[in-house]
């Protein structure tokens, strides 16, 4: 009893106040103080091109130009969540992690249990580079992130498809019907965040298309939209890999069997990793990328600072680096990561506009300035979650 | 004394920390802990038993358990009637321990790479012309009845069984007990099955037990080759544990308790039932 009395009431102490709060610094300060500290950032590593980036470039420029030693601990929205909550739960003083990879839906997660460091943005002087007028950067599932996240790039959701097998792709919902009858087992849709997304894309297209969804969640939109998804999902369903009988758990999955044949489409949050893949030998040459008329959603991905960091000082000067012209000109190039900046080219030196004019245009997938018309606002987080779980009753459980 | 004080030890070693991770998801459950939750509340139990799903979980849990114990066992048994007839050893024997080396997430790969659609089989089978392609190859996993898991669950398990029942077998004197079973006039089938197979799986009732609470909880083999729906009851408590909505967190807790009374129960029960020691084996 005494022990089940224990565990209760480690689980019920509060969180220790934040170790260090770099606020109010001067930029030298944090700099000197950041010098020789080690720290660890989790980040999601399913890519070998941008754990390449990272291990290659960012950690050794880090421990070059300002004596940080940082480590890549692997784990992506949910695994950040758990973590940071547990240690709060368990009352830990300072976290393992300081630093983390983040989009909107863990945004809003991190939020919900204050989790994040901040406003912080504003102290890093890279901030006067990023395009804060690009409602893709500035609004993070429809949240303003007023500076408890940083933006560190900007994707839009993407189909992937063989172009040998598949001459045409199916460019609206009504051609991907006719599409799947005619080809059954060879689409399907990941019962994890990018086939989520995918099901956002349609929902706000069945809403009446872009903006529909704009705004705080609003749950009588979703009654009203949310059946006519389903109903179409369920149309199709029988014509899906496996029979519709189950579901992807992991784009890393879906990747493969479409590598293996099995699949003749699958898709991406990054619109332009069709490329990298092809280069890694993992994808058929003959893959493309492609937006349908019907729309993705862009969205940006972010910078978080735990709000139980030892290290928040450190912490900041590796966002800084990130979102530096020099690291985010790397990290766009094809061949490096492909990831879209987030910075302004207007707000950049004239030397360092036309190194960012000369990047290598894209070879399989769109240029993105052709799909920037077919691109969507993430909505609010809450439509994610009712998605998820209603895919689940309404599609799958079916 | 001094044994009684090492049972003690033990007990608290390893019953504390699960009555105590029992303690605080009870709690949870109930809302008494938790960032989110507010107070002491039934509502995340009312949710958890809003819909089939939980009930489906556990039940394709308990089914996966069944059909695998059913499929391990008496293929052990009749491995261990093999070399009681032909005597132990020999290549079979010695390789039949690799098995156990491998992790289940290792296995549950490797039998993905034999029976997917797109695997070793279904291109061996279209090489040979058996089928027309990926879409002729029956669908061994992800599938409706978790043949792809029974496979592997067979694979990993059954050499330590049946091991273990050969080496029963040859403790257990069935020489003796087979020469009276044929004095009463006992056919080869007759020993086999009342006395032989009885016999083998009654002294290993404790491991059996504990086995099939291992496959109640298992994870890595059903992640990689279940379906999506019903997916067993660990998957169930890890997605509301960790996916998007941390309102669910809760309910995940609730699962959580279920599962693991469901669990002390079952090997209470068939514990006591049997009136096995534990320490036998």
């Amino acid at each position: 009893m005494s022990i089940f009395l224990t565990g209760i009431s480690l689980s019920c102490s509060n969180p220790a106040p934040a170790l260090s709060d770099p606020a109010g610094k001067s930029w030298e300060e944090i700099l000197a103080a950041a010098r020789g500290s080690s720290l660890t950032m989790m980040m999601w590593q399913g890519d070998p091109l941008i754990n390449r980036y990272m291990q290659d470039y960012v950690v050794p420029e880090l421990q070059r130009q300002f004596g940080i030693e940082l480590s890549l601990a692997p784990g992506q929205g949910n695994d950040v969540v758990s973590t940071l909550m547990t240690e709060i739960e368990a009352g830990k003083e300072a976290s393992e992690i300081d630093l983390v990879w983040i989009n909107g839906e863990t945004f809003f997660q991190l939020r919900q249990i204050d989790g994040l460091y901040g406003p912080f943005v504003s102290l890093l002087p890279n901030e006067k580079y990023i395009d804060w007028d690009n409602p893709f950067i500035r609004y993070d599932f429809q949240q303003e992130v007023r500076g408890y996240e940083c933006p560190w790039g900007n994707v839009q959701l993407a189909l992937i498809y063989d172009s040998i097998r598949v001459p045409e792709p199916p460019m609206d919902l009504e051609a991907l019907e006719s599409w799947l009858q005619a080809h059954p087992g060879k689409f399907t849709i990941g019962n994890e965040f990018t086939g989520m997304t995918l099901l956002k894309s349609w929902l706000i297209h069945l809403a009446g298309g872009e903006g529909a969804l704009n705004g705080p969640f609003d749950p009588a939109k979703y009654e009203q939209y949310g059946p006519q998804l389903w109903e179409y999902v369920n149309r199709i369903k029988p014509y899906f890999w496996n029979g519709g009988e189950s579901f992807p758990a992991s784009l890393a999955q879906m990747h493969q069997l479409f590598a293996n044949g099995e699949l003749w489409f699958t898709m991406s949050n990054n619109d332009s990793e069709v490329d990298n893949k092809i280069r890694q030998g993992i994808f058929p040459a003959s893959s493309r990328a492609y937006v349908p008329a019907t729309g993705t959603i862009q969205n940006s991905h972010y910078l978080g600072i735990s709000r139980f960091s030892a290290r928040k000082e450190a912490a900041l000067v590796v966002c800084n680096f990130l979102i530096s012209p020099e690291a985010q000109w790397k990290k766009m190039q094809p061949a490096v990561w492909g990831d879209g900046a987030v910075l302004s080219l207007e707000k950049l030196p004239a030397e360092w506009q036309e190194r960012f004019r000369d990047i290598p245009g894209r070879k399989h997938a769109p240029e993105r300035k052709e799909i920037q018309d077919r691109a969507l606002l993430e909505p609010a987080p809450e439509y994610m979650m009712r998605l998820f779980e209603d895919f689940r009753t309404e599609v799958m459980e079916r | 004394m001094r044994k009684q004080l090492v049972i003690g030890v033990y007990l608290v070693l390893t019953g504390g920390p699960l009555f105590a991770g029992l303690g605080y998801s009870l709690a949870y459950s109930l809302g008494l802990t938790g960032l989110l939750n507010e107070g002491f509340t039934l509502h995340h139990w009312q949710r958890l038993w809003s819909g089939s799903d939980a009930l489906l979980s556990l039940g394709y849990s308990l089914y996966l358990t069944v059909a695998s114990l059913a499929l391990i066992l008496p293929a052990a048994v009749l491995f261990a009637w093999w070399q009681y007839r032909k005597g132990r050893g020999g290549l079979f024997h010695k390789i039949l321990f690799l098995p156990l080396t491998f992790p289940p997430l290792i296995a549950a790969f490797a039998w993905y790479y034999l029976l997917s659609p797109g695997g070793l089989l279904s291109r061996a089978s279209f090489q040979a012309g058996f089928t027309g392609g990926i879409g002729d190859f029956p669908r061994l996993v992800n599938d409706a009845w978790g043949i792809g898991i029974l496979l592997t669950h067979l694979f990993l398990i059954f050499p330590l069984f049946a091991i273990l029942f050969a080496h029963q077998a040859e403790k257990e004197r069935m020489g003796e007990l087979e020469a009276i079973s044929r004095t009463l006039g006992g056919s080869d089938r007759q020993f086999l099955q009342g006395v032989f197979a009885p016999l083998l799986l009654k002294r290993s009732s404790p491991l059996i037990v504990l086995y099939a609470i291992f496959l109640f909880g298992a994870y890595e083999v059903p992640l990689l080759l279940g379906r999506s729906s019903p997916r067993v009851a660990t998957l169930f408590i890890t997605e509301k544990m960790t996916k998007y909505n941390l309102l669910d967190v809760p309910v995940g807790h609730a699962m959580a308790v279920v599962y693991t009374l469901s669990v002390i129960t079952l090997a209470t029960l068939l514990l006591r039932r049997g009136r096995f020691k534990l320490f036998e084996v």
